[in-house]
């Protein structure tokens, strides 16, 4: 029952191409193995759709195209820096003159406190 | 990111650079040698009552080790790791071993603690057989049988590990 040696050689060679030819559709043992946003679940690479939405609810800089929540609260947001570059621009009017600056300053409060109401009304 | 690599292979590198700066006692010669090798295998991550296996991506190690001519059966060294396909990752092996020579054969036993630093991260042990050939001095062929237990690291998935059966082959050349 004992192989020659070329036997061994002739098995070791077709185990070794057989390896080779079974790498197309492989199951994933690591997260690198995964691409295109999918996850590693021990053979399978599946969406990571939860971890997805919450990150982009988090960011707030929109999740992608198929988001809508992430898209909602990229407008927010966007109304929000509105606000700041307003202050922002108005604090800088009030360097010259300190009346012009404070009539700035009143206006913007009530524009923040505007957008501060749209945001809780839209969220 | 690279701040991470640069810390992880510093601290990879520290005990093997402490090592080898330590003064040879007793007029011992210290032997250097570099090698570049290429490998894969198969790779079987488990967990929670579940396996899967596929083969390993390929990779590239550049190593450098030393050892004394008196301890004779002693070899410290490392290697710098790239992975290459599918993907490019960079870690590191810290080794310690024995060597033993018979003819133009040498074996060399080993354990080491192995890392992948970036762009994901995967730590554990590894040990190995290596097979040096010398060719024509100071030019070795090196074939090289190793097992990576990777237990910790952001690349698992979770409540898993991961061990990794390879081979490789390469040349070294002493110093």
């Amino acid at each position: 029952m004992s192989k020659s040696p070329s036997e061994i050689v002739r098995f070791a060679i077709t185990a070794l191409a057989a390896m080779l030819l079974a790498c197309e559709g492989e199951p994933c043992v690591r997260e690198s193995d995964c691409v295109g946003g999918n996850v590693c679940r021990i053979g399978h690479c599946v969406p990571a759709t939860d971890g997805g939405a919450d990150a982009a609810l988090d960011a707030g800089d929109g999740g992608g195209p198929r988001d809508a929540g992430g898209a909602i609260d990229s407008g927010a947001d966007a109304g929000t820096g509105v606000d700041a570059s307003a202050d922002a621009a108005s604090m800088d009017a009030s360097a010259p003159d300190a009346d012009a600056g404070q009539d700035a300053a009143t206006v913007d409060t009530g524009l923040d406190a505007a957008s501060v109401d749209a945001d809780v009304d839209g969220g | 990111m690279l701040s991470r690599t640069f810390i992880g292979l510093t601290g990879l590198a520290a005990p093997l650079v402490v090592l080898l700066l330590v003064p040879a006692t007793c007029h011992a010669q210290r032997h250097f040698a570099i090698d570049a090798r290429g490998g894969s295998g198969l790779s079987i991550g488990g967990g929670d009552g579940q396996a899967s296996m596929r083969h390993t991506p390929a990779y590239v190690e550049a190593g450098l080790h030393s050892w004394l001519e008196e301890e004779g059966s002693v070899i410290l060294g490392g290697s710098l790791r790239v992975e290459v396909e599918g993907r490019a990752s960079i870690g590191g092996v810290v080794r310690a071993g024995l060597r033993w020579t018979a003819g133009i054969l040498e074996l060399r036993p080993s354990i080491a603690l192995a890392a992948i630093l970036a762009p994901y991260t995967l730590v554990g042990p590894e040990a190995g057989l290596m097979t040096v050939i010398q060719l024509a001095p100071p030019l070795s062929a090196v074939l090289q049988i190793v097992v990576d237990g990777w237990l910790f690291g952001s690349d698992l998935a979770p409540s898993t590990a991961l061990v990794m059966i390879n081979g490789a082959c390469g040349v070294e050349i002493a110093l």
